[in-house]
């Protein structure tokens, strides 16, 4: 103890005066201590008389942080020296710090305001090590504990963490429980840092304080240990996940040195700090072969039951349909099982009605969905089976739940089903499909549309071949209708051809109506040609005609002596000439040919 | 060898009966099936009369019935929709089909829907794609008639019938367009229906790939590519992915 107050002094920060005033900072215990040791910061201010001291404020510090403080303490004493009275006052501040791991910390300087003056602070420094966070050692390996501090964790209390499960899947929960073993009487408990589980979903269980002591026995020590945290936790995702120290200050009854004092129980009381281990927790992810196309993220080992209410309602009545998926895992934010909803029935949408954590484990989950369901038309109704797929983690595959529901027959009733009694048009009861059709001829088979048919096709295309044609045509005939001599011009040839076809079948009797009928083709078919009427044409203007036409002069010839052999005849008849009638015939006609051709 | 051909003839006597049905007595079957509520036995029959080549909206829309009486809501819209097809202006179609997917789950909003291109739309539907490739052709016709009668006669194009070629010219490119348009939305542009009760669109056509939003059964979604087992598939919004080849059926 006396050690203890030396080094104390010795340590403590400078000592800044003005007037009588005087300013001492002491940080303690000193040297190396653990990271689960609390420090106090002394501010100590003595004096003759000691003015108004604002509380400090202390700067950012390396390492460390406050957990408690400041409190303040009052002192005054009286002195005789030399027959006089001389008074001193002092007045402390203590904060209580906790390091945040191991490594140097540091108090840097800081400012005090004293009655209006300004008092500058020491740096304070402490290396801190890493603590124990089991049990202590055998007996006879165990250290000596501090005189007056637990400076390097030797007080025999720790804290554990303990998963039940080191490997989970994703989504699958496991529990988490932290134990207090206790060497020593612990008369208060309190968390200082609880850290934020990231990756983790969690959730307090509730504890059963009496249950949950137990003697244990660790190294050859016995020990108290009592659960004092348990958390269910869920992974969120996948991977390896660390869940970080807990912090909890303790107050712990220690023995005191006097035998006396043991025996009245006058041991001290001291406040410590214990943090459990990091613990680590491999996740592993949800497969993606397999995943059903409903999976809601349910991991753990499930079965579900479904119920309906009654089986035979009347029409527009409301049916209760209750599903309940029980097991060990997480429901908690799970999609309720999917019930399609069949044509003629109103399926609304489910609401829970029973969320419950169950199993003395508190890992198993029942939930309990209700539908609200109305039959639309009269009939059997067979609703279909609500579907829930889940992940096993037993099998690490995916399952698949579902519940067979009791068919509904659905009476029409007494009354007229009315949805709504509002005045108004006349609505549909329900929104139901219509009847089917009935056949009425030939079915049809497959064939390509229309636009791919052939006829299709060429019914476009030809009005842009046939309107060119009409145009030809139709103008043709516009110049056959206003223009005479063309029109006899186009006309000749056939008029001549005509006529003397005619001449074939005169009788060969000995009359001239041959011959006259042959020379009328020849004549008539120039004097067309040349639009002039044919009466009064003498042999040498047919000729000019011809000429004008281009026919060469052979041509002429033949053609002035085709006609003059049908003028002799006409004047010598021959009747048995049959012979010379066909030649002559057979002239005109290549002679007309070879008018045409050239002319 | 005798066991053998006593086998085969039973086979044959007992084939018989449905070789001896034709595609018309099998439907009449299925609709009667129908009627009595056997709601399998009447789908049955009319995918039966598909599988034989039929292509007749009748068969389409009574499958498309049995099947949305089944709950089968995806095969039901694509039954309809394939029925639309063939028949745009069948009242009875159109009905049921809103009926069906005012069941499904996922709300598609179309950003070209309403006001005057839906009544456009309607009306197109209700002329039906055949119909308007006959009033195009017919309004060729009447143009080229209207250029050759014009071009053969004396005076040519007098402004009354220049009016009146232009007038059939607009309107028989508004028909053209308009069948163009028509087709391409009805069976021009590759869609399918969704068929599994909900499905991931993935970012990518693999399980290795994000999922990018889900689809559920019914929905219609239009085809902009595919990839071995993958499907990439897009909505009216813009939304696109992918989805495995079996979870939706071309219409």
């Amino acid at each position: 103890m006396i050690r203890a107050l030396i080094a104390a002094v010795l340590a403590a920060g400078a000592v800044h005066a003005a007037d009588d005033v005087r300013v001492r900072t002491t940080l303690l215990p000193q040297g190396r201590v653990s990271d689960t040791t609390q420090l106090r910061l002394v501010i100590q201010i003595e004096g003759s008389s000691i003015p108004d001291v604002s509380t400090p404020q202390l700067p950012q510090m390396k390492n460390l942080r406050i957990v408690g403080g400041p409190s303040t303490a009052h002192g005054s004493s009286y002195v005789f020296d030399n027959g006089r009275i001389v008074s001193s006052s002092s007045q402390s501040f203590t904060y209580f710090l906790a390091p945040l791991g191991p490594g140097p910390a540091e108090v840097p300087a800081f400012d005090l305001s004293i009655g209006g003056m300004r008092y500058r602070t020491e740096p304070l420094h402490v290396q801190v090590e890493a603590g124990r966070a089991g049990p202590a050692p055998p007996p006879g390996t165990r250290r000596e504990e501090p005189a007056d501090e637990d400076a390097d964790g030797s007080v025999d209390v720790f804290l554990q963490t303990r998963l039940r499960a080191s490997s989970v899947w994703s989504g699958q929960p496991t529990v988490l429980d932290i134990t207090l073993y206790a060497g020593a009487p612990v008369s208060d408990f309190g968390w200082t840092d609880l850290p934020s589980l990231g990756g983790l979903w969690s959730e307090d269980l509730p504890l059963d304080p009496d249950y949950e002591r137990r003697t244990v026995t660790m190294n050859g020590r016995a020990y108290a240990a009592y659960t004092v945290a348990r958390k269910l936790i869920v992974p969120t995702g996948a991977g390896s996940l660390t869940i970080p120290p807990f912090t909890a200050q303790l107050q712990v009854r220690r023995s005191a040195r006097d035998p006396f004092g043991t025996f009245f129980s006058l041991g001290r009381s001291i406040n410590i700090l214990r943090k459990t281990a990091p613990v680590k927790l491999e996740v592993k992810p949800l497969p993606e072969a397999g995943r059903p196309s409903e999976f809601s993220g349910a991991v753990g080992s499930f079965r579900m039951k479904v119920g309906v209410d009654r089986s035979t309602v009347e029409l527009g009545e409301a049916v209760a349909i209750r599903a309940t998926l029980e097991g060990e895992g997480s429901l908690q934010s799970v999609h309720p099982p999917t019930i399609p909803a069949p044509p003629d029935v109103k399926v609304y949408e489910p609401k829970v009605v029973e969320d419950t954590t169950v199993g003395a484990s508190h890992l198993g989950a029942r939930k309990t969905w209700e539908w609200v369901v109305v039959p639309l038309a009269p009939g059997t109704v067979k609703l279909p089976e609500p579907s829930f797929s889940y992940f096993d983690v037993g099998s690490g595959t995916y399952k698949a739940l579902g519940g067979e529901i009791a068919e509904l027959t659905v009476r029409r009733g007494t009354g007229t089903f009315d949805p709504g009694m509002a005045r108004g048009e006349v609505q549909p009861n329900t929104k139901d499909i219509a009847f089917v059709k009935a056949r009425r001829g030939a079915l049809e088979e497959s064939r390509p549309p229309v636009h791919e048919r052939a006829w299709f096709t060429a019914m476009l295309v030809l009005p842009f071949l046939l309107a060119p044609v009409g145009i030809v045509l139709g103008r043709r005939r516009a110049r056959y209708l206003s223009d005479h001599g063309f029109a006899r011009s186009r006309r000749a040839a056939r008029t001549a051809a005509r006529r003397l076809a005619r001449a074939e079948g005169r009788p060969a009797d000995g009359s001239t109506a041959f011959h006259q009928e042959v020379a009328g083709a020849l004549v008539d078919y120039v004097a067309d040609r040349a639009n002039r009427s044919a009466a009064g044409l003498t042999y040498d203007e047919l000729e000019d005609i011809l000429a004008a036409k281009g026919a060469p002069a052979d041509l002429r010839r033949r053609y002035r002596s085709c006609l003059e052999a049908c003028d002799f005849a006409r004047f010598v008849p021959d009747a048995a000439r049959s012979q010379a009638r066909t030649e002559l015939l057979r002239e005109a006609r290549e002679i007309l040919r070879a008018i045409e051709a050239v002319a | 060898m005798r066991i053998a051909a006593v086998t085969v003839a039973i086979l044959v006597l007992f084939a018989l009966p449905a070789l001896a049905e034709t595609p018309e007595e099998t439907f009449d079957r299925a609709t009667h099936a129908y009627e009595q509520g056997q709601w399998d036995a009447a789908a049955e029959g009319f995918r039966g009369l598909l599988r034989y080549g039929f292509d007749d909206p009748r068969i389409e829309y009574n499958l498309a019935n049995a099947e949305f009486k089944r709950g089968r809501l995806g095969e039901a819209i694509l039954h309809y929709e394939r029925a639309r097809r063939l028949s745009p202006s069948d009242p009875d179609i159109v009905a049921n089909l809103a009926v069906a997917r005012s069941r499904i789950r996922d709300v598609v909003e179309d950003p070209q829907a309403g006001g005057v291109l839906t009544a456009l739309r309607g009306i197109q539907d209700r002329l039906g794609v055949a119909m308007q490739a006959l009033l195009f052709v017919a309004g060729v016709w009447i143009v080229a008639g209207i250029v050759a009668w014009c071009g053969a006669r004396p005076g040519g194009f007098t402004p009354g019938w220049g009016w009146g070629l232009s007038a059939a010219l607009l309107v028989t490119l508004l028909v053209g367009l308009s069948w163009r348009s028509t087709w391409t939305r009805l069976e021009g542009t590759a869609r399918a229906v969704v068929l599994r009760p909900a499905v991931e669109a993935l970012a990518g056509p693999g399980l290795n790939n994000a999922s990018r939003f889900t689809l559920h059964e019914g929905t219609t979604v239009d085809i902009q590519g595919e990839r071995e087992q993958y499907l990439q598939v897009s909505l009216p919004g813009g939304l696109s992915g992918w989805v495995p080849r079996d979870a939706a059926e071309r219409i």
